[in-house]
C-alpha cells in the first residue's frame, strides 16, 4: 500500500481518537448525548413563537446551548414583538429578552 | 484462494450507485428541509462556520449542480475520478455553509478515490472498508461513552422529532416506549457488530446495514445521505463467491 495512505489512515484513526477524548471535534459521535427539551419562546402580548419555523427541517435543538443562537436570530427578527420570554419546562430555564437586547447566554 | 482485496464488479457497480445517490440525497434533502431559507436570511444558519460567509441564495444552484455532475459521472463511469474530485471539493465548499457528519463522511469516500489511480483503486476500497469499521467503532463507543445504553437519548430524541418519513407521533410511540433502553443497547451491539458481520459474513452482514439505516432514516429527517454512503461502503465488502487468484 502506497505511503500516502497508511498516512492518511493514521490522521484519520488519531481523530477519531482525538474527538472520542476531548468531545471538540465532531468525529462521529452522531446523536451520543441529547437532552430531553421543550422550548417556548412567546412575544410581548404571551403569544407563542414557533422556533423551528426558523429552521431548516432536519436541525435538532438537542440542548439549551443549541437553542440559545437560535433565540437570539429569531428576537433580533422580532423586535417588534420585544421583550420576548425564552424558557425550557423540563430544566425550568428562563430567560428574559428585553427590546434591544437579544443576547441570549446561559 | 479468495482474496479480501478483491470487489466483485457487482458490488463495485452498488457501491457507485448508492455513492450516487447519496451525492444526489444531498441536493434533494436541502430542497425539501429548505436551506435555501437559510441563504436568504430567513432561517437561522444552522451549523454554520461562522469565519466563511454565507453566500447568496443562487450559489446554491451552482453547488447542486456541481453534485447532480459528480453523481452522473460517478454511477456512469464518465470519468469517475474526476468527478470524485468534482464532488469532493464541491461538498467541502458546502460544509463551510452548514457543517454535518454525513456530507464530511462523503468527502472522506470521494478524496480516497481521487487520489486514486486505476492501480491503485483497491487501496482506496481497502480505505473506504477501514472507514466504515472506523465509523461504527467511534459512533458506539461514543454512545457509550456519553449514557446513551440508558436509552434516555433514544427517548429524547423521540420527543424532540418533527419532519420524519414515519409519522411522528409513531416514532414517539416508538422511541419513548418502555422499548428505548433495549433499542439504544441494539443499536450499540449493531454498531459494534456490523464490521465483524461484514468481514465474516458479507451479505448478512450488508443486508443488516440496509435495515439499520433504512430504519434510522424512517425515525430520523435528513439523514438519507448517510444511510446511502453507509450502504455504498458496506457494497464493499461484498466479493465474489467463486474462488479467485
Amino acid at each position: 500500500m502506497p505511503w500516502y495512505y497508511r498516512v492518511l489512515l493514521i490522521l484519520n484513526i488519531a481523530y477519531c481518537c482525538v474527538g472520542l477524548m476531548t468531545k471538540k471535534l465532531p468525529a462521529w459521535g452522531m446523536f451520543a448525548k441529547v437532552e430531553a427539551t421543550d422550548f417556548h419562546l412567546v412575544d410581548a402580548q404571551g403569544l407563542p413563537i414557533e422556533i423551528n419555523s426558523y429552521l431548516p427541517v432536519g436541525a435538532y435543538l438537542t440542548s439549551k446551548k443549541a437553542a440559545l443562537p437560535v433565540v437570539q436570530f429569531i428576537c433580533e427578527k422580532n423586535q417588534t414583538r420585544a421583550p420576548l420570554m425564552f424558557s425550557e419546562s423540563i430544566s425550568g430555564f428562563k430567560i428574559n429578552l428585553p427590546i434591544g437586547k437579544c443576547d441570549a447566554k446561559l | 484462494m479468495q482474496s479480501f482485496d478483491l470487489t466483485s464488479t457487482k458490488a463495485e457497480r452498488w457501491f457507485y450507485g448508492f455513492l450516487s445517490a447519496a451525492l444526489v440525497s444531498c441536493v434533494v434533502e436541502d430542497v425539501i428541509c429548505g436551506i435555501w431559507k437559510i441563504h436568504t436570511g430567513q432561517y437561522f444558519p444552522w451549523r454554520h462556520v461562522p469565519i466563511v460567509p454565507l453566500y447568496p441564495a443562487p450559489v446554491l444552484l451552482i453547488e447542486w449542480g456541481f453534485l447532480f455532475l459528480s453523481a452522473w459521472m460517478i454511477a456512469l463511469g464518465k470519468n469517475r475520478r474526476l468527478g470524485s474530485l468534482i464532488g469532493a471539493v464541491t461538498l467541502l465548499v458546502s460544509l463551510t455553509q452548514r457543517y454535518s457528519n454525513h456530507r464530511s463522511l462523503i468527502v472522506i469516500v470521494l478524496i480516497y478515490l481521487a487520489v486514486s489511480s486505476a492501480k491503485h483503486l483497491r487501496f482506496a476500497y481497502q480505505m473506504i472498508r477501514y472507514q466504515l469499521i472506523l465509523v461504527y467503532l467511534f459512533s458506539a463507543l461514543a454512545k457509550i461513552d456519553a449514557g446513551f445504553l440508558s436509552g434516555e437519548t433514544l427517548s429524547a430524541i423521540g420527543h424532540n422529532v418533527r419532519g420524519a418519513m414515519l409519522p411522528d407521533s409513531w416514532v414517539r410511540a416508538i422511541l419513548m416506549s418502555s422499548a428505548s433502553r433495549p433499542l439504544a443497547w441494539l443499536t450499540v451491539v449493531a454498531e459494534l457488530g456490523m464490521p465483524i458481520l461484514l468481514l465474516k459474513a458479507p451479505m448478512v452482514g450488508f443486508g443488516l446495514v440496509l435495515l439499520l439505516h433504512c430504519s434510522f432514516s424512517l425515525m430520523m429527517p435528513a439523514i438519507w445521505p448517510f444511510t446511502f454512503v453507509m450502504i455504498a461502503m458496506a457494497a464493499l465488502f461484498l466479493r465474489d463467491f467463486q474462488a479467485v487468484e
